[in-house]
């Protein structure tokens, strides 16, 4: 060591001051000195580290008790420690050993070498400009959201590639970046990402629609609110999801915007509800989905919560699962949540229910209309903002349990869906309409004298006060104005410009004479002509006693059963009884067995040749309708004698079954499953069996409603197909007088009918013997059809468009015509005038029967204006229709005894 | 949770102070770095961890230690606060949506954020399926269930497959790509590493946007490292240890972790233990107080599996079925 060192100053350091000293230090060079290739060569002499340092100590957690400062003085290879104060504490020999070591002791202190002090002026170089320690700073890119959306912006920052380095085994290592200046496009990148984050996290904060319509080529509005008082409250525009519009129909467009005014009070400040009585297959469905979605996330003053959070949807039982499935068709699984209770045996529907508002999880809840009762406890908990009732003219009575406890949960928006809203009464309709806003018609008594006693008086069909009739008149034009604010209806012909064509057949069909027999055999017996007459004796506007009314019924059920085949009366207790073969005996029990085994009537022989021709062609499935399980029942034996494949459901299926019975015959190819057979009332809940392109109406119903869901089961929204719907008639018999007064009460039923209305208004006396009667002769020149004659029309059966002028003038006008001539006749009658000039004037020829006819007539024309009229057993003519299966039946047939004896047909 | 909530916890690290502030009361930048590389990047953290710990830190000493300690005090308020304030802050409480509606139900809206859930359950159960899920749940926006942020998936056992998250991000109509660039993926050598691993998440952490720590599983690294009765205790203690790291991260940044659990068979196993099948899980007390939510996952009938809370601190016990399916976890239908 050499002592004759050259004197050097050295800087006293302070620590805790993180500044670098600002003088240099400047050390004369003595001679060249072997400098470790990790000092700096500023200093030639003099390296400085700061140090840990702490008393020698045995314990098993040592910490270090301060920082100092070592000097080392390279030429002599010594190294001084100073602690903090400046004191030194430690002198140490061979410094190079101890400083490469990187810890050491002496003086009884342990020590360990943190970092080089560099004390000059130049200012620090950065870490990353020395080559071999890189710091390796992964560049950490923000959130961006994976949401597919109709516009997302591509904001692809092409600029960064970050190459991943993977070893042998797939690892990542380091992610390093290519580019030289990576901290500026850092900021670019959290700039604009951050930029974009807080766009879309304040959408609902700012003034703008909340969903980007600039690429959307048609976008929904809402309609506005009026400007409010409050002038801190935004408005904005509500606009409907995309998603949504660009699927609705135009009528649907302006539904959805019909109830958002209405429930939001725009129309008025008492309403706060509507009714949507679109037909079926209008998509009152859609409508409401989009309404909910569209309330759910929007509201229009900028800054507040949604309108609406959560949603209760009442429905009957069968179609909760529907809803469901609606839902997820329309707005996927992930939009919103909705909780279905509908019985299945895993679900804990209590601790569902409970759970339900408590978390973010589930917005919608659909439940039973029987459900909801039991539940009105648990469920009266719950605050929802809107109410949807399937189905609601189930809530057409006011003391219905359901109505009550509905209205015990204080919903203040309901919206009620029906398809047939208005079915039979004024009180009924008072009542629904009621309910979706309460007070907007006033008291149930005021409504009553108001309107429904005006109405009614003036729609009875003896009254001839002409002021009467104008109030009433003027009075249901004031009660359609107020309500057409809130319930919408419109009727299934918007929907033929979407859907393919529809051909309706009419098929008279000749009874066989086994049926004709049979129907005689009824006619003759004692029991039938007591009926009969007695019935006629009485007054026709009394009631009669109810033995025989429900005889006549029993009468006419038995008359029903012979039209669909005479087999069916086999287990016939009225027809048994009638005609004295219920005993015991032996020959009654072989007449019963000879009876069950005939099965073939007219009906059935047509419905064999048409299922043959059909099934020939091999590419359309059937729906085959009918009202009774009986009938089915002997339908399905064809099918199985025949071998052709089909599927059933009737009202004893079980419910759940019900969907995937449905699925797999729409899916199914014709040899799998041709046909399906369907009971009446259990296909009319919402089936969609568009895999299927013809109907056959077997037999009918009373109630025309209960037809048309049948139809409306094929003829919907994703047929593809032209539609071709079959009505099968007995000639003559009772079938086709159901099939009369159906078409009188479908064309009521657009108006307000009076009094009970329903089955019990058909059985008027007059009209019962008119039913009964067949004409067995005319029947037998397979040339007659009872419609035809009834209809007075004058065409000759070949299958022309019949045009109006043939009825005659137009039927309104001829009405209105009669009611100004009555108004003169009856201002004549009040003048005095001799008995003689009266009788001669006005004779008595006004009899009320054929002044019923006549009604009868203009309606039977009305509604079956556009059927072209065929009568098939002509020499000459080879029909063609639109439908070549019923050209084959038609133009094949017996002329001597042909299966169908006229057709009507709109095509 | 209201619309007009709380969002800054979102956007960058708003609410978490980091460790350079430190810097502004005296503390140089140099032992900055050091706690840097200790993995402590958040005052928050420096307020968690021990002055022993701290000093256990290359390049600290004692005295270091406490200047840190109390400029970091002025940062952050550590003391009591009314139960009204601490319901504020549990306002930013996110809650994940598990893919499957009656498992959410049953955990009142999904996984949270600033708490621990440890899923158990033998093999087949769902486990890592839970944990696919996840990842991409956790990224859908909040009005559909997610936490629109980032997730780190820690993966020891190997059972990572993107495939899957692009199956999941389809079926909740997500941009698979861009879901897989929101997943920080890392595959875990052994349970030191594993440990390590949670220090530099804590720099990703502090950059904000995260919202999901997956480790799948928690324990597998471990039950291998320490292996027979002595080292058991060591084990534990290390255990003990990353959890409870992991634990306050979740806490401070507002993120949800969740662990996967293994069991182990109990073959003289009584009525004591009310697991089903005479089957326990993994990590005795200390994984089981660690984690705040359990779920023990069985198999059902058919595809069916079926979930129970075994604990949790907020909802009442219950069960819930589902499916696993290309979706991921999803609802039983009918």
């Amino acid at each position: 060591m050499n002592l004759n060192t050259p004197f050097k100053n050295y800087r006293k350091r302070s620590s805790s001051k993180n500044i670098s000293s600002p003088e240099p230090v400047i050390v004369p060079q003595i001679g060249t000195s072997n400098t470790p290739s990790n000092l700096s060569t500023k200093n030639n002499n003099i390296v400085k580290y700061s140090v840990l340092y702490r008393k020698f100590t045995n314990k098993k957690n040592k910490t270090w008790e301060g920082d100092g400062t070592l000097i080392w003085y390279t030429n002599n290879d010594i190294a001084l420690i100073k602690n903090e104060d400046d004191t030194m504490i430690c002198k140490l020999k061979d410094a190079n050993k101890s400083i490469l070591k990187g810890s050491f002791s002496g003086s009884g202190y342990e020590f360990e070498l943190d970092e080089e002090i560099v004390t000059s002026k130049i200012p620090k170089l950065t870490l990353s400009s020395t080559p071999t320690q890189i710091i390796h700073k992964p560049i950490i890119k923000p959130f961006k959201s994976p949401l597919l959306t109709i516009n997302s912006n591509n904001n692809k920052n092409n600029i960064i590639k970050n190459i991943d380095q993977k070893d042998q085994k797939g690892q990542n290592i380091i992610q390093k970046d290519k580019i030289v200046d990576n901290k500026k496009v850092q900021d670019i990148i959290t700039k604009s990402s951050s930029s974009k984050q807080t766009k879309e996290t304040n959408r609902l904060k700012s003034s703008d629609p909340l969903y980007d319509i600039k690429n959307v080529q048609n976008p929904l509005f809402m309609p506005d609110f009026p400007k409010s008082i409050d002038d801190s409250e935004i408005h904005r525009k509500v606009v409907v999801d995309p998603v949504l519009s660009v699927k609705l129909r135009d009528h649907q467009r302006y539904g959805v915007e019909f109830l958002y005014s209405c429930l939001m009070g725009l129309k008025s400040s008492d309403i706060n509800g509507a009714i949507l009585a679109d037909e079926m297959g209008l998509g009152k469905t859609l409508q409401t989905i989009t309404l909910i979605w569209t309330l759910l996330r929007q509201s229009h003053i900028v800054g507040k919560k949604p309108i609406i959070d959560k949603v209760l949807i009442c429905c009957p039982v069968s179609l909760v699962s529907n809803w469901k499935n609606e839902f997820s068709k329309w707005l996927g699984m992930n939009r919103v949540g909705v909780l279905a209770i509908n019985g299945n045996k895993f679900q804990n529907e209590v601790r569902d229910i409970q759970l339900f508002p408590n978390n973010k999880v589930y917005q919608v809840m659909i439940i039973g209309y029987e459900k909801m009762q039991s539940m009105s406890e648990l469920l009266s908990e719950i605050t929802f903002d809107l109410l949807i009732c399937d189905e609601g003219h189930r809530l057409k009575s006011s003391e219905n349990k359901a109505i009550k406890t509905l209205k015990s949960f204080n919903i203040k928006r309901t919206i009620l869906l029906s398809g047939t809203p208005i079915q039979n009464d004024l009180t009924e309709f008072y009542t629904m309409a009621d309910f979706v806003n309460p007070g907007v018609l006033g008291s149930l008594k005021h409504f009553q004298k108001t309107f429904v006693k005006p109405i009614l008086s003036s729609r009875d069909a003896k009254c001839t006060n002409k002021a009467l009739i104008k109030k009433g008149k003027e009075k249901s034009k004031e009660l359609v104005e107020l309500t057409n604010k809130f319930i919408l209806r419109r009727l299934n012909d918007e929907l033929t410009k979407y859907l393919p064509k529809r051909s309706d057949y009419i098929l008279f069909i000749a009874p066989t004479s086994l049926q004709l027999q049979l129907f005689k055999t009824i006619i003759e017996t004692k029991r039938f002509q007591t009926l009969i007459d007695g019935e006629t004796d009485e007054n026709s506007s009394t009631i009669k006693n109810s033995s025989s009314s429900s005889s006549s019924l029993n009468l006419i059920n038995s008359f029903r059963k012979i039209c669909n085949s005479p087999s069916l009366l086999k287990t016939d207790s009225f027809f048994l009884d009638i005609s004295e073969r219920s005993s015991n005996s032996a020959e009654d029990v072989e007449f019963r067995n000879q009876l069950g085994k005939k099965v073939k009537s007219g009906k059935i022989l047509v419905l064999i040749k048409l299922l043959g021709l059909l099934y020939a062609k091999n590419d359309e499935k059937v729906v085959i309708v009918s009202n009774f399980t009986a009938t089915l029942d002997i339908i399905e034996s064809i099918f199985q004698s025949l071998g052709l494949a089909f599927t059933r459901l009737d009202g004893s299926t079980p419910s759940n079954e019900r969907g995937k019975i449905v699925d797999s015959f729409n899916k199914s190819s014709t040899t799998k499953s041709f046909a399906m057979l369907l009971s009446a009332k259990a296909g009319g809940v919402g089936l969609n069996l568009i895999g299927a392109s013809r109907l056959i109406l077997f037999d009918n119903d009373w109630n025309p409603a209960v037809d048309l869901q049948a139809i409306a089961r094929i003829h919907r929204d994703g047929q593809m197909k032209d539609v071709k719907v079959y009505r099968f008639l007995t000639n003559g018999c009772m079938d086709e007088k159901i099939f009369q007064r159906q078409l009188v009460k479908q064309d009521l039923s657009d108006r307000f009918v009076d009094q009970k209305g329903g089955e019990k208004e058909i059985f008027d006396r007059s009209d019962l013997k008119d039913i009964f009667t067949i004409n067995f002769d005319k029947i037998k020149t397979n040339q007659y059809c009872n419609t035809h004659e009834l209809m007075c029309c004058d065409c000759n059966g070949k299958g022309e468009i019949v045009l109006e002028n043939e009825f005659g003038s137009d039927l309104e006008d001829s009405n209105e015509e009669s009611d100004e001539d009555e108004d003169e006749e009856t201002k004549e009658k009040k003048k005095f005038m001799s008995a003689l000039d009266y009788t001669q004037k006005y004779p008595d020829n006004e009899n009320e029967n054929t002044k019923v006819d006549e009604i009868k007539r203009k309606r039977l024309r009305r509604c079956l204006k556009g059927y072209r009229h065929i009568q098939p057993v002509q020499s000459s003519i080879v029909f063609k229709t639109d439908d070549d299966i019923l050209d084959t039946l038609l133009n094949g047939q017996d002329r001597e005894k042909p299966l169908i004896s006229y057709v009507f047909g709109k095509y | 949770m209201s619309r007009e909530e709380d969002m800054d916890g979102m956007i960058g690290a708003g609410s978490i102070i980091l460790v350079d502030q430190l810097q502004d009361l005296g503390i140089n930048a140099g032992d900055i770095t050091k706690l840097k590389a200790a993995g402590i990047y958040s005052v928050s953290t420096v307020m968690s961890t021990t002055k022993r710990n701290l000093s256990k830190i290359k390049g600290l000493s004692e005295v270091k230690v406490e200047k840190i300690k109390e400029a970091s005090n002025k940062l952050v308020n550590c003391g009591f606060v009314s139960a009204l304030i601490q319901c504020d802050i549990r306002k930013r409480v996110i809650k994940i949506s598990t893919g499957c509606k009656s498992f959410d139900q049953m955990l009142n809206g999904g996984i949270s954020t600033m708490s621990t859930t440890e899923v158990f359950g033998e093999f087949r159960t769902g486990k890592t399926q839970l944990s696919h899920t996840l990842c991409v749940t956790a990224q859908l926006p909040k009005d559909q269930g997610g936490a629109e942020g980032k997730v780190a998936y820690i993966d020891t056992e190997g059972t990572f497959r993107p495939e899957r998250i692009h199956e999941i991000a389809e079926r909740f109509g997500l941009d698979g790509n861009q879901c897989l660039e929101n997943i920080s993926y890392v595959r875990a050598l052994n349970s030191e590493h594993q440990h390590e691993l949670v220090e530099q998440l804590g720099m990703h952490l502090s950059q904000g946007g995260y919202r999901l720590i997956i480790v799948d599983s928690i324990i597998s690294l471990f039950r291998v490292d320490y292996s027979g009765r002595g080292e058991l205790g060591e084990r534990q203690q290390k255990l003990n240890q990353h959890l409870s790291k992991l634990g306050r991260m979740a806490e401070e940044f507002n993120c949800a972790v969740f662990l996967t659990n293994q069991v182990q068979s109990d073959p003289g196993a009584s009525a004591l233990f009310a697991s089903v099948d005479g089957r326990k899980p993994v990590g005795g007390h200390i994984l089981a107080h660690a984690s705040q939510t359990r779920i023990l996952l069985r198999k059902g009938r058919g595809d069916e599996r079926i979930a129970k809370i075994q604990d949790s601190p907020e909802c009442p016990e219950g069960e819930c079925t589902y499916v696993l399916g290309s979706g991921g976890i999803m609802d039983v239908s009918e």
